[in-house]
């Protein structure tokens, strides 16, 4: 029986360990997989407001502030998670734990009471476990990092020491048991209830949850900041109904599609739409087959093929030196847009700078007074693999060397 | 004599700024935007994800005809087949289901990106190799030309109308595989491996209108500027 407790919980922790591990299909660099504790904070103060709104529990929680404690490891020393210890009216509330890689969920536990190894009586007790479980005499272990491997796999880690300050090898205490353990064997002699497949369906399905999650959340904190810069006179709006499509022969004509097949569903049903319409513009606009498109042929690769199904009523138009209030106004007045830019920066959430990029533009948020809060909504044709939806993503203006707008009208 | 002088001077000075705002949007207007390339991994996702539009709207007027509507995407290798997307990088797969309205036929649009023409050969020969056990494998010339009309197609750049391909024939699906080296563009070595198939049947000359269809259509562009599709070879062809 305490065989099977032993092994249930050894396989607790490798699927924990596991599901820090990224799948071999992501394909991200690992630099864009890491959460600075920055980015970390905001998480925090998002969670905390969220639920200090939506959760009687935590309703003090309204206008808490957070602090870093903690940052925990994995074994291979990358940061796992961050520890914010919370507090109202400057006294300690709770704590958030968040995840230090966008390989785990944003956010991974949060408690009014305290994380485990944090209180002195924890610390002194792992530190006992370690130094009864030297196997050696005259070592002395100093602790060295806090390690994270998911759920509740919380550990100390130590470094033994001889008596002459030579490194004799390090010692893991399970802080929820206090006992040394030994995570280079748990994969020995210990039966997954699994085949590799479904556990390759299992971790791919988890992957998925925590992309999802991610993207969930910097939407959210992008409308939770919309709705406050609303409340404080800010203004913004969002087009419905707009295709998205992935980017098929470049940018432009995707871009550019995704307008037109908006006025295909709303209006002009005889236009083409998805990969045939697409596929239309690029021949029009004159594409190259390295999937460039000159930004003076833009709009009358629209227009011929506007007029090739026999619509004379919508026409389209470049401004080469578009403004704030001209795109505000142009969403406003429920029409979409394409913004083609030389040398887009990024845009929020994205790991890779738009560079030389067309993108639709469906909806803006800011005010004319701050350009620093003025941001545009766009469908970028890029999809993040994992996603099951297709996102918008928000830019900063002005995050470009220049840009042109090809703007599409009813007359 | 000196206020001409002055004059000309003013007037060479003033026209300097303007000169240099023409000349930098003369540059701008020359410089090209694109190809804003997605990262490789979100290919085979994508393209997936621009299938499933075509039937969500019943006031549809062009392109004509359609008959088959979009009833699942799916992120995965297409478990009918080995999954050729374990060890490499960036190599993904997804794929599309689609019905018939009013029966029970179902098609199948599955694809297989591959960032790197090696590692696509290698799978190619893999698959080929699994298929000819499963089943009979016949190089095709695919005439597209009906559809591709059909579909009235307006652009500049005509699609190829045949097609080089493989026909598979089992005893449950039967369908055509198509390679395309450099499909996104010639000066990268992405590679498709594409398959439209049926789903539980293999009579392909009663199934044969359906997958043309959603060839024309779904793969069109990705023949494109590349002009040309291959069958599956056992060796992989570079």
């Amino acid at each position: 029986m305490k065989r099977l407790k032993t092994c249930i919980i050894l396989l607790a922790l490798l699927l924990a360990a596991m599901a820090l591990v990224p799948l071999v299909s992501a394909g991200e660099q690992k630099s864009d997989k890491i959460v600075d504790i920055k980015d970390a904070e905001s998480n925090a103060l998002f969670e905390i407001r969220t639920l200090a709104e939506n959760n009687p529990n935590f309703s003090n929680w309204t206008n808490a502030t957070v602090q870093p404690v903690t940052t925990y490891y994995d074994l291979n020393d990358e940061k796992t998670a961050y520890a914010f210890n919370v507090f109202v009216d400057n006294k300690y509330s709770g704590y958030v734990l968040t995840s230090a890689t966008k390989d785990n969920f944003p956010i991974l536990a949060f408690s009014h009471g305290k994380i485990i190894g944090s209180d002195p009586k924890s610390a002194q007790d792992s530190l006992t476990s370690a130094k009864e479980g030297i196997v050696g005499e005259g070592l002395t272990p100093t602790k060295v990092k806090n390690v994270y491997l998911g759920g509740l796999a919380f550990y100390n880690e130590y470094q033994m020491m001889d008596s002459k300050g030579q490194n004799k090898g390090k010692s893991l205490v399970d802080l929820h048991t206090n006992k040394v353990v030994d995570l280079s064997n748990t994969s020995q002699g210990i039966p997954i209830p699994a085949t590799d497949q479904e556990f390759k369906k299992f971790q791919e399905k988890q992957q998925s949850e925590i992309k999802e999650s991610w993207n969930l959340q910097n939407t959210a904190m992008l409308n939770n900041r919309t709705v406050r810069l609303a409340t404080s006179g800010y203004s913004w709006n969002s087009l419905n109904g707009v295709p998205q499509y992935f980017w098929t022969l470049g940018c432009s004509p995707t871009a550019a599609g995704m307008v037109v097949g908006y006025y295909s569903l709303h209006g002009y049903p005889n236009l083409p739409r998805d990969t045939p319409l697409i596929n239309e513009l690029a021949g029009y606009m004159g594409t190259s087959v390295g999937g460039s498109s000159w930004p003076w042929n833009i709009a009358p690769g629209i227009n011929t093929l506007i007029s090739h199904y026999n619509y004379y009523t919508l026409s389209a138009t470049t401004d080469i030196i578009p403004t704030w209030s001209g795109d505000v106004n142009e969403i406003d007045s429920i029409r979409p847009f394409v913004l083609n830019m030389l040398n887009g920066g990024n845009a929020i959430g994205r790991s890779q700078a738009y560079g030389d990029h067309s993108v639709t533009c469906i909806g803006y948020t800011g005010n004319t007074g701050s350009p620093d809060q003025q941001f545009l909504e766009v469908y970028d044709t890029w999809m993040v693999s994992g996603e099951s939806n297709y996102a918008s993503h928000f830019i900063h203006y002005n995050n470009w060397l220049w840009a042109a707008d090809t703007y599409v009208r009813p007359s | 004599m000196k206020e001409t002088e002055g004059l000309k001077r003013w007037i060479i000075w003033g026209t300097i700024p303007f000169i240099l705002i023409f000349i930098f949007f003369l540059a701008i207007l020359i410089y090209p935007i694109g190809p804003g390339l997605p990262q490789h991994q979100d290919f085979s996702t994508g393209i997936i994800w621009n299938v499933g539009h075509r039937c969500d709207s019943p006031d549809r007027a062009n392109p004509p005809g359609s008959d088959l509507c979009i009833s699942q995407r799916n992120s995965g290798n297409y478990p009918q087949f080995p999954s050729l997307t374990q060890t490499a990088g960036y190599a993904t797969a997804s794929h599309a289901v689609f019905r018939k309205p009013g029966t029970n036929q179902t098609r199948v649009f599955a694809i297989w990106y591959f960032e790197n023409s090696g590692e696509c050969g290698n799978s190619e020969g893999l698959l080929s190799r699994y298929l000819k056990a499963q089943g009979q494998l016949t190089p095709v010339s695919l005439d597209l030309s009906r559809e591709i009309q059909s579909w009235n197609y307006a652009g500049g750049q005509a699609p190829p109308s045949t097609l080089e391909g493989t026909v598979f024939e089992s005893n449950d699906t039967a369908g055509y595989f198509f390679v395309i080296k450099k499909a996104v563009m010639p000066s990268r070595d992405d590679c498709f491996i594409e398959y439209f198939g049926l789903i539980g049947e293999n009579n392909l000359s009663a199934g044969s209108a359906d997958l043309r269809q959603i060839i024309a259509l779904e793969g069109n562009p990705w023949y494109l500027f590349t002009g040309q599709t291959g069958p599956l070879s056992e060796q992989g062809r570079e």
